[in-house]
């Protein structure tokens, strides 16, 4: 089957997370089992069933062109990610470097200015263009691409809790495809209320904590986060001899058509997504050492995904660990799928599986190897990882740690 | 040799009509699509015309049961889809539904659901959040109702990337079905009217006014254009590879013989970046500008960005430029955003299909600074064998943006 013609490695790194404001911090609270759950501290939680969430601890003051929470987020990490990635944009030719990025939605803070003036207070007077600025999805590639004046393909996808791991799969796209050379790709979201009440009124969040796969898991954490990869063809990459993390193998995606939140429960257009994904890579069911779980821990979701996994690996998915690191960093919405796949990139690295925390119950209709509690010692090549998202979408990505010859 | 793309299905919900025939009635006959705002008070605004949808009725596209969950978008992009896949032909029972894909375009999402849930949340108290309006928010929603409707397992995403998210959408959906991961992508996007969005546009002064020297209209070109009008619309396309349309023998519109895209973060450079991307499309598609017989122009009234059209595409095609027709849709259905790019894409096919170039509306006094051969108040017969369409977002406050350039040619 034809694919793309050129291979795509992972060349920097930079996140954001409850558990972790860089790559060495993040790596060394997921191997030690640390969670970042805390009563909220960013709006009000009166009148609700949940008062906990996963913050982003002591968020550095930036001073960017413009600023909300979550676009400064995406600078930080940016900012992490072209420092370790050593690139030198004069020696680069900006036409090839693209810029994708997952977001599941604009800035809420803005919003709600327009939302305060225009249906409220129906007064109009004072509203400033500078606080519309970037309150849709696309506002934060499109500030990255000017900042670092990219002129390459500029893409925002919005696709719920899939994005930024669809974001690492389009930029992989234009790379494999030759559309670019460098694509910075990943995603933000900042803790908003809006979601956090919406999750509420879906009976979606954990009162206590969040126990993926747990017989008593009683729903997920939202937490918030941020991440970018900065993407490379291989041969660019070994010409100016970047220091390489992975490789990005392949990936799949699908649709349900079930409905608008719960997934389908058979697990059958997850399957399809992961199984994409090990064709796209071309690798055997027995290939894959480490499976980084959507995991959310409401009941449906890993019920679900177990089968799903099951459905996609047959009796090798016994074999496989699998874990939620969400049980720690929460569901970061957006920008899960990009700090998991950094969390994926981390643990090759330093040989270990991250655990799923909280883990306290089996559940007979998960009965997988969850790593429960402990980080387990393992050198490994390739893992998976996979989110799923609302109105039915599922990703799945395999990566590869790049071994130097 | 590389897979050659080409569009075999139309789905159109649009200020001019729902449906290709209205759409077509409109575009021969120059309807303008632009009325005072019906859906909300539009009177504590500067601005007080939109393109609105008011004949639209979902029940005329699917059973009106299926219909109890979706918002107002997500009925218009679901109707467009049904439309698009309609018209294709396919035989949906007969094809394997994980090959095929939805790949949507939307500047906003569902605005009006979010503005609803807000509301409610102002009113009623967070506890009182509802969860049946919440699915909503999500950008994707529409996508994956077109998915359930259809029952399709292909790949499904999202894009946003304001006036240029239906042509990204088309963009990215060539690249997945040249790499072979789909056989059938229905893409294009979406975009509603809504008091959100409208306020936000118009809080950036980007709106169309009267003065007192013009009514508050389209006008691309004109001298006294002064904003565009804000507008909505669903559109999606129904794209597969030539090979497979021929084996089924499909009626195709066009083939998409050349694409390009590229971004700019600051006002300066966009004209190099919309100038290079027309002109790696034509390269692309192995034509010389002097094949180009139509550019089927994004020009939206705003000051700044017709200008900036023209001029880029003139230095990207050179001395033929000035010779080649021009028309502007939106002189008729306003900005429709998400659904804009595909709606072109449309109209410059149904241009080729039936031989005629559309005028451009509301366009009487020529502003020296944009000299091009404009097509105007009436449609005139013309034989179109290639067509270039270009559209680029450009904040009028940040001046980031991003361009999509496609050349669109018989088959």
């Amino acid at each position: 089957m034809p694919n793309r013609s050129k291979r795509v490695v992972v060349t920097g790194m930079g996140v954001l997370s409850s558990i972790g404001n860089s790559i060495d911090e993040y790596a060394l609270n997921l191997k030690n089992g640390v969670s970042g759950v805390a009563p909220v501290t960013l709006f009000d939680t009166n009148g609700l069933r949940v008062h906990i969430a996963c913050e982003i601890k002591d968020l550095p003051a930036v001073n960017f062109p413009y600023s909300y929470r979550a676009l400064d987020m995406i600078h930080i990490s940016a900012v992490q990610a072209v420092k370790d990635s050593k690139i030198c944009f004069k020696d680069e030719d900006p036409y090839r470097i693209g810029s994708v990025f997952g977001l599941s939605q604009g800035s809420i803070e803005s919003l709600k200015v327009i939302f305060r003036k225009i249906i409220t207070e129906k007064d109009i007077s004072g509203l400033k263009p500078e606080q519309l600025v970037a309150n849709t999805a696309y506002g934060p590639a499109k500030a990255i691409a000017s900042y670092y004046d990219l002129k390459g393909p500029s893409l925002t996808v919005s696709t719920a809790c899939s994005s930024s791991l669809n974001s690492v799969m389009i930029a992989s796209d234009l790379i494999g495809n030759g559309l670019s050379e460098i694509c910075f790709t990943g995603g933000a979201e900042d803790l908003f209320d809006i979601a956090y009440y919406g999750f509420h009124s879906l009976r979606g969040l954990a009162e206590k904590k969040c126990q993926p796969f747990d017989k008593n898991r009683s729903g997920l954490l939202l937490g918030e986060g941020a991440g970018i990869l900065i993407l490379e063809e291989l041969e660019h990459a070994l010409k100016r001899k970047a220091m390489i993390y992975a490789e990005i193998l392949g990936y799949g995606n699908s649709s349900d058509a079930y409905h608008e939140t719960s997934p389908d429960p058979s697990g059958r257009g997850a399957a399809l997504a992961m199984k994409a994904a090990l064709e796209d890579a071309h690798l055997r069911t027995d290939a894959v050492e480490y499976i980084n779980a959507h995991g959310t821990g409401t009941q449906q979701n890993d019920e679900m995904e177990t089968k799903a996994i099951k459905g996609a690996f047959g009796e090798n998915a016994y074999e496989i660990p699998v874990s939620s690191t969400k049980s720690m960093t929460g569901h970061a919405l957006g920008a899960a799928g990009i700090i998991e796949i950094i969390a994926c990139i981390l643990a090759m690295r330093g040989s270990f599986i991250p655990p799923t925390i909280n883990y306290e119950t089996p559940d007979p209709a998960c009965d997988l190897d969850y790593v429960p509690n402990r980080s387990r010692p393992k050198t490994f090549d390739i893992s998976m990882s996979n989110n799923f998202a609302f109105a039915g979408n599922n990703s799945s990505i395999i990566i590869k740690k790049w071994k130097t010859k | 040799m590389e897979d050659q793309i080409v569009i075999t299905g139309i789905g159109i919900v649009s200020p001019i009509g729902t449906g290709t025939e209205a759409f077509l009635e409109s575009l021969k006959t120059g309807k303008s699509g632009v009325d005072r705002i019906k859906r909300f008070d539009p009177s504590i605004f500067g601005s007080k015309k939109a393109g609105e949808i008011n004949d639209f009725s979902i029940a005329d596209h699917i059973p009106a049961s299926n219909a109890r969950k979706m918002d107002r978008l997500t009925r218009y992009s679901t109707a467009a889809a049904v439309m698009a896949v309609k018209d294709s032909g396919i035989d949906m029972a007969k094809t394997d539904s994980g090959r095929i894909g939805v790949i949507f375009g939307t500047a906003f999402g569902n605005s009006a659901s979010l503005e609803k849930f807000i509301s409610e949340i102002n009113a009623n108290g967070p506890q009182l959040a509802n969860p049946f309006i919440f699915p909503s928010l999500s950008m994707n929603i529409s996508a994956g109702t077109i998915a359930k409707e259809l029952s399709l397992n292909g790949v499904n995403y999202t894009l946003s990337s304001e006036v240029t998210s239906g042509g990204m959408a088309i963009f990215y959906a060539v690249q997945l079905l040249k790499n072979k991961k789909a056989d059938y992508i229905i893409c294009g996007g979406a975009d509603e009217l809504s008091l959100l969005v409208f306020g936000g546009v118009h809080a950036k002064g980007e709106l169309a006014y009267e003065d007192q020297t013009v009514s508050e209209d389209s006008r691309p070109f004109d001298q006294y254009r002064n904003g565009y009008i804000c507008a909505e619309g669903a559109c999606l396309l129904l794209l597969e590879r030539l090979e497979d349309a021929k084996k089924r023998g499909a009626n195709i519109y066009a083939k998409i013989s050349g694409i390009s895209t590229g971004s700019f973060g600051n006002g300066t450079s966009a004209e190099e970046v919309i100038r290079r991307s027309a002109g790696q499309a034509l390269q692309e598609s192995g034509l010389s500008s002097s094949d180009i017989d139509f550019i089927c122009s994004s020009a939206n009234s705003s000051r700044i960005c017709d200008k900036l059209e023209i001029d880029s595409l003139r230095s990207a095609m050179g001395t033929d430029a000035k010779d080649i027709p021009v028309s502007a849709l939106k002189s008729m259905t306003g900005e429709t955003f998400g659904a804009s790019y595909p709606l072109n894409i449309c109209a410059a096919m149904l241009c080729i299909r039936d031989r005629f170039i559309f005028p451009t509306i509301n366009y009487t006094s020529p502003d020296p600074l944009c000299r091009l051969n404009l097509t105007t108040k009436y449609a005139e017969d013309a034989i179109i064998n290639n067509s270039l369409i270009c559209s680029f977002s450009l904040d009028s406050h940040t001046r980031w943006g991003n361009c999509v350039s496609i050349l669109i040619g018989k088959v």
